[in-house]
């Protein structure tokens, strides 16, 4: 399973990677840096299995990066659950969600979660520039989702060399 | 007389309804009917508001659900930039649906003539899709997954090719044909569907017989001789105007000099005839078998034969053309092309 190589068009993918990114930034002050760390290393990470240099992680290795993460949050949050660590640990789910984006199904879930990032962003940044920054996050999120939706568009006019589908 | 492959077909969708409750069963048959009669049996149809349907897809459900939690967060923390993200995104999702189904609105699709092929393959049908304004990601199915995913630039023919799995010989006509669209973003799915009115024509699937057949022996056993002087059935008589050359013997005028033709008149039972008959007490679908991997063998052979069904007479001919024909006769004999409109719900 583990070796299967993605199905998921690179643009779209890219395309989410930078939205993630771009609404990872009105946080950067508030989040803990292993969890910025975290998040740009898992992006990346997807991001090489899809050039072909890296594969996704087998079900163990999944467990453990998880299961590490969770339990290095759960150690700086010591039980002081307010909106800030509720969101912290938001962002650590959207994260860990990158090492297992196969299917076009996993793609959506990423796009769901990212687009109720944005609107987490809005309760702790409502500056204009700020506002800006993470609508134009979310358009990225939406050019994505397009990409994802647009099949290269017309390889072959006529006598489609992308007739023989079946 | 209902065709024998429409009597299978409609066994084979009663078999997958039996579980379905009789509600359900009677509710199917009438949206059936009602989409019947809204979308006629045609080869070319232009995609309209009428024929169109949409829907949300599964995670076009999710983004509501979502827009819904939203709007909570922002009534709960009184965001009003949570609110305009979410109004925002809620106009997006109204814009996507005029989007999504205009990208089928107005697209042209043409059913090219149908190919032929062996029974349990593939059969291609030859789809042209043309658009006033560009359609990207129309998907077309056939029943069966996956489609075949076509991007329509504007004011330009696209062709693709549909397969249709066969199974049995006989006339295919999918029932219907579904076509689809996604586009822009996956959360709505417009679609339509489409009949076509002209039927493939699916052979039987080859079946090498295990003997030959009867009256055929002798010369079977001398397979790769040419007709020759020697054989009885077959006379020899001087070229005249209008003899097929393939007929000639060839290796006599390049001896002497003389055109010869080998005559073959009245000859029953003959190695040049492929005969129904010739396989007595066999099943008519596996006579039929028989005789398609004949046909296959001598046209690979380059002989001259004729093909004998009850009811049809094939002249002796040889070439792809005269292939085409008797498979074609073998493939559709005892079978009534599909008529305009199918029984329902018989």
């Amino acid at each position: 399973m583990a070796a299967r190589q993605s199905l998921l068009p690179s643009a779209a993918l890219l395309w989410l990677l930078i939205g993630f990114l771009v609404l990872l930034v009105p946080q950067w002050d508030r989040l803990p840096l292993w969890l910025l760390a975290a998040c740009v290393l898992l992006a990346t990470w997807r991001w090489l299995v899809q050039q072909g240099r890296l594969r996704l992680p087998g079900r163990w290795l999944r467990m453990a990066v998880m299961g590490t993460l969770i339990a290095i949050y759960i150690a700086t949050v010591r039980a002081h659950f307010t909106v800030d660590t509720a969101s912290s640990f938001f962002v650590l789910a959207v994260g860990l969600k990158w090492l297992e984006t196969r299917t076009s199904r996993d793609f959506f879930v990423l796009f769901f979660i990212l687009v109720y990032l944005a609107a987490v962003n809005f309760l702790f940044r409502q500056g204009i520039v700020w506002a800006l920054l993470t609508l134009s996050g979310v358009v990225l999120l939406l050019m994505a989702l397009q990409s994802l939706h647009t099949p290269a568009i017309v390889r072959s006019p006529l006598g489609g060399s992308n007739g023989w589908a079946g | 007389m209902i065709p024998y492959n429409r009597i299978n077909h409609v066994m084979a969708r009663r078999a997958r309804e039996v579980p379905l409750h009789p509600i359900k069963h009677k509710a199917r048959q009438h949206w059936r009917r009602w989409l019947n009669r809204r979308i006629a049996r045609t080869d070319s149809r232009r995609l309209d508001r009428k024929t169109i349907f949409i829907l949300p897809t599964g995670a076009g459900a999710v983004f509501a659900l979502l827009l819904l939690v939203m709007l909570i967060t922002g009534i709960n923390y009184q965001n009003s930039l949570i609110y305009l993200l979410t109004f925002l995104l809620g106009a997006l999702f109204v814009a996507a649906m005029h989007q999504t189904h205009n990208n089928l609105s107005g697209l042209e699709l043409a059913f090219l003539k149908p190919g032929d092929g062996f029974a349990g393959d593939p059969i291609p049908f030859r789809v042209r899709l043309q658009a006033d304004h560009e359609a990207p990601a129309i998907v077309l199915f056939s029943g069966q997954t996956p489609g075949l995913t076509l991007s329509v630039p504007r004011e330009e023919l696209t062709d693709g090719t549909l397969l249709v799995t066969s199974r049995e010989r006989g006339y295919l006509l999918p029932e219907r044909v579904r076509v689809e669209t996604r586009f822009p973003f996956g959360l709505l799915k417009a679609w339509s569907w489409l009949r076509p009115a002209t039927p493939a024509v699916v052979f039987p699937r080859p079946l090498t017989p295990p003997h030959p057949a009867e009256g055929v022996s002798a010369a079977d056993a001398s397979e790769g001789t040419r007709p020759g002087q020697g054989q009885d059935q077959v006379e020899l008589r001087p070229w005249r105007e209008g003899d097929i050359s393939a007929r000639v013997d060839w290796k006599r005028f390049s001896r002497n000099g003389d055109m010869v033709v080998a005559d073959w008149q009245g000859e029953q039972g003959s190695p040049r005839w492929l005969d129904y008959d010739g396989f007595p007490g066999i099943d008519q679908e596996l006579r039929l078998s028989y005789l398609t991997a004949l046909v296959l063998e001598r046209d690979r052979a380059g002989d001259i034969f004729g093909l004998r069904l009850p009811g049809a007479v094939i002249a002796p001919d040889q070439g792809a053309g005269h292939r085409q024909q008797c498979l074609r006769a073998l493939g559709t004999w005892g079978r009534t092309p599909p008529d305009e409109e199918p029984p329902h719900g018989c």
